[in-house]
């Protein structure tokens, strides 16, 4: 299993490289950060001795390389708009946002596995077809959509929660339910299909002719191989959990890396945009491998290979 | 438990129907009201630099102007000069100004406040081997040639020319003065934090999320009554609105139209209005020039211009950004040196048919006229279409080009790309005519390209008028400036721009005419 991970480690480095080339050619050649580190009033002049203190003046080539350069001895260079290393700024965020996607997937997990599982247990009946129609109406509403509108009515109009900000749990539950509510729309259908197809297995018959309970095979034995397609899917939700997070942090003013994303991609801030896309496509592949460790612990059938 | 059965299903409805009723319940409503003497400020972005001449942004400038003092003020009622740091001025010839300074001031970490300080604060500036590249602000501060200590309370400032807009720069954004003993510690070390004199101590700053200030017991107009100030990034302006009839936030920034009502209708929360520094203008592109050699196009001919200046419907205009605006056709407006009745609040010669007349003299035959346009600003792409519709009324071509800031700014405004026509705000917190008239001087004309002997006249004054210490003959100029760029139709001018702020009643302050929040005077019922 070791050698399976550190292969999988391994194997995250060239994409990263990848991605280092993608975002420069997206935003040094798409953009010109220049105009967005002088005054409105400046000159000709003026901008062009502010492209050279920058040393965007240099060929795109050379740029890129210095740049990769500050990345591998792990510096990745100061942000032009805080005039400070990049990593760091990042860094002192990543608890905000690792914070708001954990408690995004408790919360779709707390809703989706009760959902689905008694929507596939009752299936066609009313809390079956309410299950359907709440994920279908969930999966429809944009983020920022349920976010105002959770700030409106749970906020504004009924005063349980704060509105925006973070000091404190209470801050964590309304952007959380919003980004959990769309993740847990995908786990609750997925696990209500997969439940489903096992449940007309042989060995679920089996089992309940051994004089089992029907919900200990029904959790025991069909959830545990059921589970093995959600939490693939879960794994595979963390990206876009992660680009969520961008548009609920805006909405809730919550401080994460999503809401320093919006920000430095507008003007242009490649440092910080490098570290901040490099930070979060970790998180995913991590993400990804844990999904494949937890394989393992899910369904001893699966090996590594 | 059993296998499933109606029975079960039964109870599981009867369940999911009580937990629906226990969540109508009334429930202790969550506490979101700042405490005792304390405010909590929304807006939409803190500074990026906590250092005044690295950070120029509206915003920034807010949070700033309450931790460091200038050596003249702009009174928040009259925003006439006002003594602050220094206590008297005086212009002993056209290049000099004397100041004395306040004594026993003290800045936040107990450094005295002296002749030494105002030397650091603006000589790290202005003399910055890197320009713009190491301070935003350096432009505004190379009006200063040298600045001489002539004792431990005062000083002389001596300019590069004579500068009749002095006082207006020294009480300018970023003008507040820093403690020069810790500041060079920080410089060395790297790690800033802010230490002025003013109002207001720093306490704490969560990048992008909240910033906190303390009531300075030591001001020297004494301790402010708001005992602690919390500053929040709050992006989404739906969310400042929510901020503010919850009560987590006394004072918002940026409040829509639409949003009004529902403020001035909910308990304890207003709206106030105010006139920003901003003038909304159509830009036009007179001709060729250095950045953009190759451009040839209609609104090189004058006619082509003034028809268009004819064809504008301010009227019309001030209706479609729901009335939050003043009209005007001129970008000096009160109090601004050189501003007049003549041109401001008025709605200017709209008059279609002479429009008309205009285009076909000079032969106009459909050619396109380019429209780039953002929607940076509240109402911004409304009104770029309207201004289009009414061109295209008078039989003019247009082909707008509706973009995001960024790209803008990048394809546009700094590569001086602007074709015919684009469409921008532009401020003047300075409260003096220079910085308005800049963009047509000849070294500066390079989203204008205007030329010929009127854009060499308004040149000749626009010189003249920047060194002028007789204020009188200096307001006549820029009045003649107005007129001639009017009769040249060189930018439209549209309408001064309002704002709108949100506070919570027990909160007593008013925007003043910069809108900026200075919290000094600020008080609490």
């Amino acid at each position: 299993m070791l050698t399976f991970i550190v292969m999988r480690t391994l194997q995250m480095v060239p994409p990263l490289f990848g991605l280092t080339i993608i975002l420069f050619v997206l935003l040094r050649i798409g953009g010109d950060p220049v105009a967005h580190l002088v005054h409105p009033d400046a000159t000709p002049a003026e901008i062009q001795q502010v492209r050279e203190a920058y040393g965007f003046d240099r060929p795109w080539v050379e740029q890129y390389f210095r740049q990769l350069t500050l990345i591998v001895t792990g510096d990745f260079g100061d942000s032009y708009r805080y005039r400070a290393p990049a990593m760091p700024l990042v860094l002192e965020r990543l608890p905000a946002t690792l914070e708001l996607a954990l408690a995004s997937i408790a919360i779709a997990l707390v809703i989706a596995i009760p959902a689905g599982i008694l929507s596939a247990v009752y299936q066609n009946s009313w809390l079956d077809v309410l299950v359907t129609v709440t994920s279908t109406l969930g999966r429809a509403m944009p983020n920022f959509w349920i976010g105002i509108m959770l700030i409106l009515v749970v906020a504004v109009q009924l005063r349980w929660l704060p509105v925006a900000g973070r000091d404190g749990l209470a801050h964590l539950i309304l952007p959380a339910i919003t980004l959990g509510t769309s993740l847990a729309t995908t786990i609750a259908r997925l696990l209500r299909s997969s439940l489903l197809e096992i449940m007309r297995r042989e060995f679920m018959t089996t089992a309940r002719a051994k004089g089992l309970r029907y919900w200990t095979v029904v959790l025991r034995h069909g959830l545990r191989n059921a589970l093995v397609a959600s939490v693939t899917v879960l794994g595979l939700q963390v990206a876009w959990l992660l680009g969520g997070s961008v548009i609920v942090e805006e909405v809730f003013a919550w401080p994460g890396i999503g809401r320093l994303m919006v920000r430095s991609v507008l003007l242009r801030d490649l440092t910080l945009v490098q570290a901040g896309v490099l930070v979060f496509a970790l998180i995913v592949m991590v993400a990804n491998l844990l999904v494949d460790v937890t394989y393992a612990f899910i369904n001893p059938r699966i090996r590594f290979s | 438990m059993t296998e499933p059965t109606n029975r079960t299903l039964r109870r599981l409805l009867i369940l999911l129907v009580l937990l629906l009723a226990a969540l109508a319940l009334p429930a202790t409503a969550f506490a979101q009201t700042t405490p005792g003497s304390q405010i909590t400020i929304a807006i939409g972005e803190l500074p990026t630099s906590l250092d005044p001449p690295r950070d120029w942004a509206i915003a920034s400038t807010w949070v700033h102007m309450n931790v460091f003092d200038c050596l003249i003020w702009r009174d928040r009622d009259t925003m006439e000069f006002t003594p602050f740091l220094a206590t008297s001025w005086e212009n002993v010839d056209d290049r000099t100004w004397r100041m004395e300074l306040r004594e026993g001031v003290t800045f936040h970490n107990g450094e005295p406040f002296d002749a030494e300080a105002v030397v650091w604060t603006y000589e790290r500036i202005y003399t910055a081997p890197g320009g713009q590249a190491d301070f935003i602000t350096f432009n505004q501060w190379t009006f200063i040639e040298e600045i001489n200590v002539l004792g431990p309370y005062e000083v002389e400032f001596v300019t590069r020319t004579p500068d009749p807009a002095f006082l207006s720069r020294i009480a300018g954004t970023g003008c507040g003065i820093q403690a020069p003993v810790a500041g060079r510690e920080m410089a060395e070390s790297g790690n800033y934090t802010p230490i002025g004199t003013g109002p207001y101590t720093f306490v704490s700053y969560a990048r992008d999320d909240n910033l906190v200030m303390e009531a300075n017991p030591d001001w020297f107009f004494g301790a402010p009554e708001i005992e602690r100030v919390t500053w929040r990034s709050v992006p989404e302006v739906s969310t400042r609105v929510a901020s503010l009839l919850t009560g987590a936030a006394d004072l918002i920034s940026g409040v829509p139209f639409q949003d009004w009502d529902r403020i001035n209708a909910n308990d304890g929360t207003t709206v106030t209005e105010f006139l920003t520094t901003q003038v909304m203008m159509l830009a036009m592109r007179s001709g060729a020039n250095e950045q953009f050699p190759d451009y040839s196009g209609p609104t090189e001919d004058v006619r082509i211009r003034q028809a268009i200046a004819h064809a504008i419907d301010r009227e019309t205009i001030i209706d479609v950004i729901d009335g939050l605006g003043v009209p005007t056709l001129s970008r000096m407006t009160p109090p601004t040196l050189g501003w007049s009745p003549e041109y401001y609040d008025t709605y200017g010669d709209y008059d279609p048919e002479r429009a008309m007349e205009l285009l076909a003299e000079a032969g106009y035959d459909g050619e396109e006229l380019t429209f780039h346009t953002s929607a940076t600003w509240i109402n911004q792409r409304a009104l770029a279409e309207v201004i289009t519709a009414m061109l295209q009324a008078v039989g003019l071509n247009v082909n707008l080009q509706i973009m995001d800031t960024t790209t803008f700014r990048e394809q546009i405004y700094f590569p001086y790309q602007n074709q015919e026509l684009y469409l921008d705000a532009l401020g003047n917190s300075f409260f003096d005519p220079w910085i308005v008239v800049l963009s047509e001087r000849s070294d500066r004309r390079e989203r204008s390209g205007w030329s010929g002997p009127v854009a060499d006249e308004v040149d000749a004054l626009i010189r003249a008028a920047a060194v002028n210490m007789d204020l009188e003959e200096r307001e006549a100029q820029y009045q003649e400036i107005q007129r001639l760029m009017l009769q040249e139709a060189v930018t439209l001018p549209l309408y001064q721009m309002i704002d709108a702020v949100g506070t919570s009643d027990r909160l007593n302050w008013s925007p003043p005419q910069d809108g900026f929040f200075w919290m000094g005077n600020a008080t609490l019922d």
